[in-house]
């Protein structure tokens, strides 16, 4: 892919309790496919994707972890420099939705971005027997200042309007991204230099003695 | 100008090829004027100065380089900042400005005024505090100056006029109103000339500028006067002029009590007092400034509108005493290169600037010390020796290896220290550097002052009421974010010694030498496995890396890891006993007999007893080592109620091994390992497969657990949620279901990773698996890194903790609690660029500043180091210790009383305390929240001590009812200060039971000495004491926050009084060192006014003599002829010692003329 042309690299996680759909999720935004006998992540695995938003064309480092409680252990190195986070739960499974907590709090304790961008989407909407309702996943997000979409990675409805909407966001964070490119320019010391010009220039804001 | 030459083309070329240098000059200004919107008359008219925000009005200004010919001039354009709403003010805006009435005349020349002139004669705020001279001295509220780019070019005054055409030209050609002024003669000189056109007028601004003494006939305002008179063409008694005048009156030499400084910290006298262990010098950062950090005080005395005859000032009489002035503002200079320049750090601030400074070199410690101290020399050495030790020594050190340890490898590093080559530190200090960082865990030295505490927190411990700061750390909250280490633990205490390492014992080399000591002594603990002591709690196991400290700190957790990890193994090999099960958690095997008892007692009622005896007498017997094959073995407790499928026998989740702790560089290998192996199918298989040995690892201990489960019961501890129920009418042929529940789809795919790695894996117990942690290779390269960072690379890791130790230190001072965040800003701000750090609400406190500053610290020590925004973080904390230090300085001179108490003369400590608990009282008058919440504090210890009789609800006319009783000797406290004061003694008495309890003493001290000071100045001291303290402490924190303060009732107001009263003391002072003649006021009014004295002598005052003296003389009168309209004229001059200006402004009417 043409990574000259990408603004930035951006990493985003994808976290939750097991077989919520998260590795689906991922796949159905990366290749477009749903394969409904995923096999059960280990540990973690990544896909990448250079996607275009609003004309920025950005490449996306997608971390996807498992869910398992024993796997937890391994996967918070791989919150670190994440920019944004999607947390995933069972519309269909309640366990899944109170297990929320658990894992905002793993959020921010590993990631060591403090601003990073945290979307909460609801997964399986396409399954009958519905346990948690739109609602209530809205108040959480709210609660928790979270972006927030139900989705299905089965029928696709809403995947890529989350990827899109998260990328944006996080585009628009300043400070969240832009560290990278500006840490080799120096930009920091220009300004610098600029107030220091300012001042030896005027001379004329004197007390009178 | 472009002349159009004559004939018109057809196709319209105009040439300017020909353009001199002047029209192309003029042409690039004109583009200026248009590109700032300032062509055209009818632009809005910029917001008069309010009076009461004039003080700290800002300028803003905007900048343009224009070269004439090849010589770069800076082309600006100032206006005031205040972008308040222009109809507002209009409505009320020249409240001030003289009204014609003022002339006693009828006739209005306002209208005809363009807005660049019309506050010439305003009289609301003719003495700006901060303004660009310009304004100042011709009273404009916008203009554009032309001055040489470059500080250090000079204009001619016939080129000043040329330039000054073209302005002019380039203003008439674009209709813009602005007054236009070139800088002439040098930039320092400050000498402007300029002129201001609009339709109907023209005005003139010109000025005189000596420096030495004024001619004798304008060396008042008789003078000036006549001046103007001279220059209007219109004799002086018909001129009527209103005039502003204003006496500046300077204290820059204070009395010798007056003065404050604090006296440096001697590291030398402490080191070389080395009998007593007592390096305190070298345990904590210095804080404080040096030298008195106010120069001078400058009280001015203004007339803002003196009509003519209503004084005399000249030669022969003078009637203004300042004293009897209208308004008195006051201001404090910063010491040091001047207004402009930098000032000079604090101790802190050098100190952390000398840190930042040595983080740039990148130089090894065998560079700066010589080949004798490279790592490799000792390491080789040391490790044949130590491999060999390993071979014969017994696995457990003794426990007189382990007392002796620390001991005998301080001998071994000295003596090598001696025979080889002598470091820059000498062996009493690396010995006493030592001592404080790895001290002696088994020492009974109870007074051992160096040893950790037991337990750690990203702030220290924290001591209010000894102290009377906060009830908690103010900075607790903020800490947390900080990706540096525990506080007072062995990376904070190593921070802490390199910086004075740094400062004071050598610099450089010397750090480098310090760091080739701990490696040794790291290096010497592993070897003997003894644990780092500071790095983590002590009596407990050792955390894995904590990835939210520094990553120094994580190698020293991992060098703990390892060691305790290497003492469990060997213990466990060399005993054979089952104790230690490898595992390296407290879950362990034994443990796990004991959990199993534990789960026999809580299901004691379970159906299947037989089952659980049979269960747990195969479980003991596995532990006596006689299972065979199918024995279970590393079972940790019963995983609930679960069953295993096939044989029913009970689930058992099984002993583990942990993953193997990490610090964050390798987790970033490691992920960048799996990052290469690329997103394709291929590549998340590889990553697969190198994730699974940990869940291969959990399968085989599961399995050695379990005899004769499969991978659903395996699924069912692990990954409860792909058990999942069978729906009905589920096509279930060929699949597995128990109790209505069967293996999700994902888990019953044919060849998954999950089941091949189950075929896989065999019944292993955790303990005889391999290792998935290493400890020897993991502690090499842990010392590895630690022995490849220079000691440049050692500060930039130490940097962010040593910034959080120093934001914990500046915490400790109780004077912060007691200001505004805006004492900080107030002198800094105008003069350095302080724009980094967010604004704050102007009612903040300074204490919140300092929470800013910590978090922004969190923010930078999260990213990669950026030495840059290090600096302002220092830059800031540099700001605010200053401010401290201004602060304490201006108490001292302004509360003498209290100041007296802190004298450290021949008072103790503990009168030093007191002056602290006046601090905190501030801050309970400026924060009602916090004194709310200390109030129901007060009260319910009120109650249990018995000392007063009024219900907790009451506790205003509590009180009222002590007062009477403490009557006379609370001049300086606030009474919630009193109150805060008795709560601190009385708890700290409670915690400290005699320990520290003269405490109690302290307080009769306060009232003794009080008593006794409000004896002696009695006649001095107001009899409402309290308030004035509040007055004069407010009038501090206003010093500190703005540039210039008014003091509210000028000489007769209580800041006044005390103003008044430094003043004579330092005329006092003065006289008796006799740099000035004695002088009684009885003198002065004796003296017969037609004796012809000195101006000089004339102006003596209680105040001394005026060091600065302005005047505004504003007539009107008719330019350029009699028959001109009234036009408005202004004289501004200044006399300074050895320097004298005259700027006027003289209009003439255009039309009439």
């Amino acid at each position: 892919m043409q990574d000259s042309e990408c603004i930035t690299t951006l990493k985003i996680l994808i976290v939750g309790e097991s077989g919520v759909g998260k590795s689906s999720l991922l796949l159905r935004f990366t290749d477009d496919t749903f394969d409904p006998e995923q096999s059960a992540t280990i540990g973690v695995d990544f896909k990448v994707k250079t996607f275009t938003v609003e004309g920025n064309c950005t490449k996306l480092a997608i971390w996807d972890t498992a869910g398992q409680e024993r796997f937890r252990t391994l996967t918070p190195s791989y919150y670190r420099g994440g920019q944004g986070v999607i947390m995933v739960y069972d519309v269909t499974n309640r366990h899944t939705f109170s297990k929320l907590d658990m894992w905002l709090s793993e959020v921010d304790t590993y990631a060591t971005k403090p601003n990073l961008v945290r979307m909460l989407v609801g997964n399986k909407i396409d399954k009958p027997g519905r346990e948690v309702s739109r609602e209530e996943g809205l108040a959480f997000a709210r609660r928790h200042a979270m972006l927030f979409i139900e989705a299905s990675a089965k029928t696709q409805d809403g995947v890529q309007c989350a990827f899109e909407e998260l990328v944006q966001k996080i585009l628009q964070t300043p400070g969240l991204w832009e560290v990278d490119n500006r840490s080799q320019g120096g930009g920091f010391s220009v300004s610098r230099e600029d107030t220091a010009a300012q001042q030896s220039s005027c001379g004329g804001y004197c007390s009178l003695v | 100008m472009h002349s159009q030459d004559g004939d018109e083309e057809v196709f319209e070329i105009v040439d300017f090829t020909t353009a001199s240098e002047w029209e192309v000059f003029t042409a690039a200004v004109e583009e200026a004027i248009q590109g700032w919107g300032l062509a055209g008359g009818g632009r809005s008219i910029p917001p008069p100065p309010s009076s009461s925000v004039s003080a700290s009005s800002q300028w803003r200004e905007q900048k343009q380089i224009i070269n004439y010919s090849d010589f770069p001039f800076e082309l600006s354009y100032h206006c005031p900042l205040e972008t308040g709403s222009s109809e507002e003010s209009s409505n009320h805006g020249r409240a001030d400005v003289l009204s014609p009435g003022d002339f006693g005349e009828e006739e209005s020349y306002e209208d005809s005024l363009p807005p660049s002139l019309a506050y010439i004669h305003d009289c609301s705020n003719c003495f700006p505090n901060r303004a660009h001279c310009v304004a100042r001295w011709y009273g404009l509220r916008e203009f554009i100056i032309a001055a040489p780019a470059s500080s250090s070019c000079s204009v001619a005054p016939s080129k000043a006029r040329l330039l000054l055409s073209a302005l002019t030209l380039a203003a008439n050609n674009t209709g813009c109103e602005v007054a236009m002024l070139v800088q002439v003669l040098k930039p320092a000189e400050r000498v402007f000339m300029g002129s201001v056109t609009a339709p109907g007028l023209r005005a003139t601004l010109d000025m005189i500028h000596f420096r030495c003494s004024p001619p004798v006939e304008c060396q008042d305002y008789e003078g000036l006067v006549e001046l103007i008179s001279d220059k209007v063409g219109i004799e002086r008694l018909r001129l009527e002029p209103v005039s502003s005048i204003r006496f500046t009156y300077i204290i820059n030499e204070w009395p010798e009590e007056a003065c404050w400084a604090q006296t440096p910290p001697d590291l030398d006298l402490e080191l070389g007092d080395l009998g007593d262990l007592g390096y305190s010098g070298l345990k904590q950062l210095p804080f404080g400034l040096l030298y008195d950090p106010v120069r001078e005080l400058h009280l001015s005395a203004a007339w803002p509108r003196l009509p003519h005859g209503s004084f005399e000032d000249s030669l022969l009489r003078f009637t203004l005493d300042p004293c009897d002035a209208p308004c008195w503002t006051a201001k404090v200079l910063p010491p040091a290169g001047g207004v402009e320049g930098p000032e000079v750090a604090g101790l802190l601030g050098e100190h952390l600037m000398e840190l930042l400074h040595a983080c740039r070199d990148e130089r090894s410690v065998p560079e700066l010390l010589g080949s004798a101290f490279s790592d490799h020399g000792a390491q080789g050495g040391r490790d044949v020796s130590s491999a060999l030790d390993r071979l014969t020594e017994h696995a457990v050190p003794s426990l007189g290896a382990v007392l002796l340890g620390p001991h005998r490898h301080r001998a071994a590093g000295n003596k090598r220290g001696s025979t080889v080559q002598q470091g820059p530190l000498s062996e009493e200090v690396i010995a006493a550097i030592l001592n404080f960082l790895f001290p002696e865990e088994y020492s009974t030295d109870d007074d051992n002052d160096s040893a950790y505490p037991t337990t750690f927190a990203r702030v220290p411990h924290w001591q209010p009421h000894v102290q009377h700061l906060p009830d908690e750390h103010p900075l607790k909250d903020v800490c947390v974010g900080l990706k540096t280490a525990p506080a007072e633990g062995l990376v904070w205490r190593l921070s802490v010694v390199c910086c004075h390492a740094l400062h004071s014992l050598g610099g450089l080399p010397a750090v480098a030498h310090l760091l080739y000591e701990v490696l040794l002594e790291l290096r010497f603990r592993w070897d003997n496995c003894l644990v780092v002591p500071g790095v983590s709690p002590a009596f407990e196991e050792p955390p894995p890396p904590d990835l939210a400290s520094c990553l120094l700190q994580q190698k020293l957790q991992m060098l703990n890891c390892c060691i305790a990890h290497r003492e469990r193994r060997e213990r466990g090999t060399a005993a054979a006993s089952v104790a230690a099960a490898a595992a390296g958690s407290a879950a362990a095997g034994s443990a796990g007999t004991s959990l199993l008892g534990f789960d026999e007692d809580e299901f004691f009622d379970c159906v299947s007893d037989d089952d659980e005896e049979k269960d747990a007498d195969s479980s003991k017997e596995s532990n006596d080592g006689l299972m065979s094959w199918d024995e279970p073995e590393g079972r940790v407790r019963r995983c609930g109620e679960l069953r295993l499928l096939h044989s029913r026998r009970r689930l058992y989740v099984p002993a583990t091994q942990d993953p193997a702790p990490c610090t964050e560089d390798k987790l970033e290998q490691q992920a960048e390992l799996l990052l290469r192996l690329g997103d394709t199918d291929e590549g998340s298989a590889m990553r697969a497969r190198l994730m699974s040995s940990s869940l291969l690892s959990d399968m085989e201990s599961f399995k050695a657990a379990n005899p004769g489960c499969v991978l659903a019961d395996f699924v069912r501890w692990y990954s409860p949620r792909d058990w999942v129920p069978v729906a009905p009418g589920e096509d279930l042929v060929g699949v597995e279901v128990v109790d209505g529940h069967r293996l999700s789809d994902r888990m019953t795919i044919p060849g998954n990773l999950w089941q091949e790695v189950w075929k896989g894996s065999l019944p292993v117990p955790a303990r005889r698996q391999k290792r998935l942690f290493d400890d020897a290779r993991e502690a090499e390269s842990a010392l590895q890194w630690l022995a490849s960072l220079g000691p440049g690379a050692l500060c930039r890791h130490l940097l962010p903790v040593l910034l959080h130790a120093a934001c914990c230190r500046t915490a400790l001072e109780p004077h912060l609690y007691t200001l505004p965040s805006t004492a900080v800003w107030g002198q800094t701000s105008a003069y350095q660029s302080l724009e980094a750090l967010p604004p704050l609400q102007h009612s903040e406190s300074l204490p919140a500043l300092l929470c800013l500053l910590t978090q922004r610290l969190g923010r930078l020590s999260r990213q990669p180091c950026d030495l840059n925004k290090y600096r302002d973080v220092i830059e800031q904390l540099s700001a605010v210790e200053r401010c401290l230090g201004r602060a304490m300085s201006l108490r001292h001179k302004l509360l003498p009383q209290e100041a007296r108490n802190v004298e450290p003369k021949q008072k103790t400590l503990d009168n030093k305390r007191t002056s602290e608990v006046d601090g905190s009282s501030m801050t309970e008058a400026r924060r009602p929240s916090d004194e709310e919440h200390r109030k129901s504090k007060t009260s319910s210890d009120e109650i249990s001590q018995g000392t007063s009789d009024v219900p907790a609800s009451r506790q205003a006319s509590s009180e009222q009812t002590r007062r009477p009783s403490r009557a006379g000797n609370a001049s300086k406290h606030s009474s919630h200060g009193e109150e805060k004061f008795k709560v601190g003694l009385e708890d700290s008495d409670d915690a400290m039971e005699g320990v520290e309890s003269n405490l109690g003493s302290q307080f009769t001290v306060l009232q003794g000495s009080d008593d006794t000071q409000d004896d002696k100045d009695g006649k001095d001291a107001p009899k409402d004491g309290k308030d004035d303290s509040a007055v004069l402490l407010s009038l501090i924190s206003s010093l500190l926050s703005s540039g210039e303060v008014d003091v509210e009732g000028a000489a007769k107001g209580v800041a006044g009084q005390a103003l008044l009263r430094l003043f004579e003391r330092s005329i006092e002072e003065q006289e008796r060192q006799g740099s000035l003649p004695r002088y009684s006021m009885e003198q002065r009014a004796a003296t017969a006014p037609s004796a012809r004295r000195s101006l000089a002598e004339q102006t003596r005052s209680r105040l001394g003599y005026p060091g600065a003296r302005e005047y505004i003389v504003r007539v009107r009168a008719e330019l350029p002829s009699r028959t001109s309209r009234l036009m408005p004229h202004r004289l501004y001059a200044t006399f300074l010692k050895g320097d004298f200006r005259v700027a006027g402004l003289f209009t003439q009417d255009a039309t009439f003329s």
